[in-house]
């Protein structure tokens, strides 16, 4: 192994260590799949101009821990038994492991029938099949998203569709469940097909985390100068502020190589605002995604469209409209899926939809009283009627009609609290503490 | 089938705080070294909270509809064989399911881990000793 690596000589132990893949990968004797990533840290180009090998500059690193470092990955896999039957390795009884130093291999680069056999190749075709109908999918559902045509609508294809021609940070914008993952997505793929792509929940992701869950295109950015790669970054106004530095720190490595797509709630209550950079970088394009309830002209268009027919009775409709969606999206997806299922006639009615939905009941009530008096009409406010009482809080009312009582108590005991306390029907020490507690 | 990893000592049985579906097979060191984070103190888990492993027997585990409190963790154990069928099942889950939260373990390459993500995983653990880097994504970030 330490030859393939290019390491001809002993090497230190601490390097050893890093680059010798790790035992679990052989030591319960099956076969197993897949590649191991380790990344360690050797010196930066020698100041020599000779040629020096891995070898010499990882001992380097050892004996100058000051040195600058630079990050490379030892990439190892392990080698079915079939496989190593096929290879010239095939010598050893037991698994096989291979490795590489310094050169990412990209899964189109690994010879998967040498390696993996027939099967591998199969495999890897079936893989390549599944993720083209889950875009496919996805994409649907985005164009399902984006159909309508209230002027909301309108607004927001015509900036998706201005996003997907071009390549440049994006942000979206929306309420939470508004379907601005498979958006974000659909613009990503069409914008730069090919290009390498992680997904992340970026409210989880401190420094440490973002390293380790982004390397598969932070990893491709770094050992490849020509490769670019985008991360889709979920609620990123609530990532934590160390995860911010190290995506500026991205961001001033590779200005033009990475790309974000930060997906924003509109209703977060997120406190601290994004870190310079990367602000700038969300409002270079934002699109945002209107509510749901702003758009019931356009339901009925969505809900055909997710369903591929138009099943839905007059009623059903009359009642999506109505219902104000507060899952959004999401929401409506999964309401549409969970009609279907229940549906076995040929209309879909009230009764298929989900129970917080079919029973939901529009207010009846009106913000304002309309009075037509022969020739004149009068629109003023409503007289309040009893099924309009409602309270805050009863704590805070009672605490605040309290306050008021005592202050007239004391204005008409001209600030003598004695008086005032037989004025209130309470003791002397009662009223002081009260007064003490408002103070 | 739940794994009594933490069984009670009280009389009357703790609710289950957070509970985990492991889809895949457990006889593995990633399981078990799974088990002994979260029964260790440096686990997010509390002391006194109670945490349930079930096992899915099937390909696709059988959840039931999220409660929408504290979301329930699927772990998907990474087939030998490949992924392909993986991310079929992961799609699947999700749209009938949501509310979980999902994660891979196992060997995975970076081209894998990449699709993973895109398929809506919140992490992957490529070794056993990458489980406490998952302590964020199963419990509310401190920060936060």
């Amino acid at each position: 192994m330490l030859a393939w690596l290019g390491v001809d000589e002993e090497i230190t132990a601490p390097i050893a260590a890093a680059i010798i893949p790790d035992p679990v990968m052989w030591e319960d004797g099956a076969t197993h799949r897949g590649h191991l990533t380790r990344r360690l840290h050797v010196p930066a180009a020698p100041s020599s101009p000779d040629q020096t090998t891995t070898q010499e500059q990882t001992r380097a690193t050892a004996t100058n821990p000051s040195s600058p470092v630079r990050e490379a990955t030892a990439h190892f896999v392990k080698l079915a038994a079939r496989a190593d039957e096929e290879t010239e390795t095939a010598t050893t009884n037991g698994p096989l492991i291979l490795g590489c130093l310094g050169d990412f291999t990209d899964d189109a680069d690994v010879p998967w029938t040498l390696w993996f056999g027939e099967q591998g190749v199969r495999e890897s075709a079936k893989l390549d099949e599944q993720i083209a109908k889950f875009r496919a999918r996805q994409s649907r559902r985005a164009n399902m998203l984006l159909a309508g045509t209230s002027p909301a609508s309108r607004q927001l294809r015509s900036r998706v569709e201005l996003a997907c021609r071009i390549r440049c940070h994006l942000s979206i914008t929306g309420p939470n469940g508004c379907g601005a993952n498979d958006l974000a997505s659909m613009m990503h793929h069409a914008s730069s097909p090919n290009e390498a792509l992680v997904c992340l929940d970026a409210s989880l992701m401190d420094a440490e985390l973002l390293e380790a869950y982004a390397s598969p295109v932070v990893a491709e950015l770094r050992e490849n100068q020509h490769t670019t790669g985008t991360l889709i970054l979920d609620r990123l106004g609530e990532m934590p502020t160390d995860g911010q530095s190290r995506l500026r720190e991205w961001l001033e490595m590779w200005p033009a190589r990475l790309r974000l797509i930060g997906i924003l709630d509109s209703e977060s209550t997120a406190s601290s605002p994004l870190i310079e950079p990367l602000a700038d970088a969300m409002q270079l394009y934002p699109v945002e995604i209107p509510d749901l309830s702003e758009r019931a002209d356009d339901l009925e268009l969505m809900t055909s469209g997710l369903l591929r027919s138009t099943r839905f009775s007059r009623e059903t409709l009359d009642l999506l409209r109505s219902y104000p969606w507060p899952g959004q999206w999401e929401e409506l997806t999964a309401a549409i899926q969970f009609a279907n299922e229940m549906a076995t006639g040929e209309r879909i009615g009230r009764e298929h939809l989900p129970l917080a939905i079919r029973s939901y009941r529009p207010s009846q009530t009106q913000t304002a009283l309309v009075d037509t008096n022969g020739c004149q009409t009068t629109i003023g406010p409503r007289p309040p009627s009893p099924r309009d009482f409602k309270l805050e809080s009863l704590d805070a009312t009672l605490a605040e009609y309290e306050a008021s009582l005592i202050a007239r108590a004391m204005e008409a005991a001209d600030g003598n609290k004695a008086e005032a306390a037989r004025r209130l029907g309470i003791s002397r020490s009662r009223l002081l503490r009260k007064l003490s507690e408002l103070s | 089938m739940t794994h009594p990893f933490l069984e009670s000592t009280d009389d009357e049985s703790p609710a289950i705080e957070l509970t985990w579906w492991w889809v895949g097979p457990t006889d593995t060191t990633l399981y078990h070294d799974l088990v002994r984070w979260i029964a260790s103190d440096r686990s997010p888990r509390r002391a006194k909270s109670t945490w349930e492993i079930i096992h899915s027997e099937g390909p696709i585990p059988s959840l039931p509809r999220s409660s929408g409190k504290q979301p329930g963790v699927v772990i998907w154990v990474i087939p030998e064989t490949g992924i392909a069928d993986l991310i079929k099942r992961i799609g699947e889950v999700r749209s009938t399911r949501p509310g979980y939260h999902h994660l891979t373990a196992g060997l995975a390459s970076p081209n894998e881990q990449r699709f993973l993500t895109e398929v809506g995983t919140r992490g992957h653990v490529q070794h056993s000793k990458d489980w406490p880097k998952i302590a964020n994504i199963v419990t509310p970030h401190p920060n936060k």
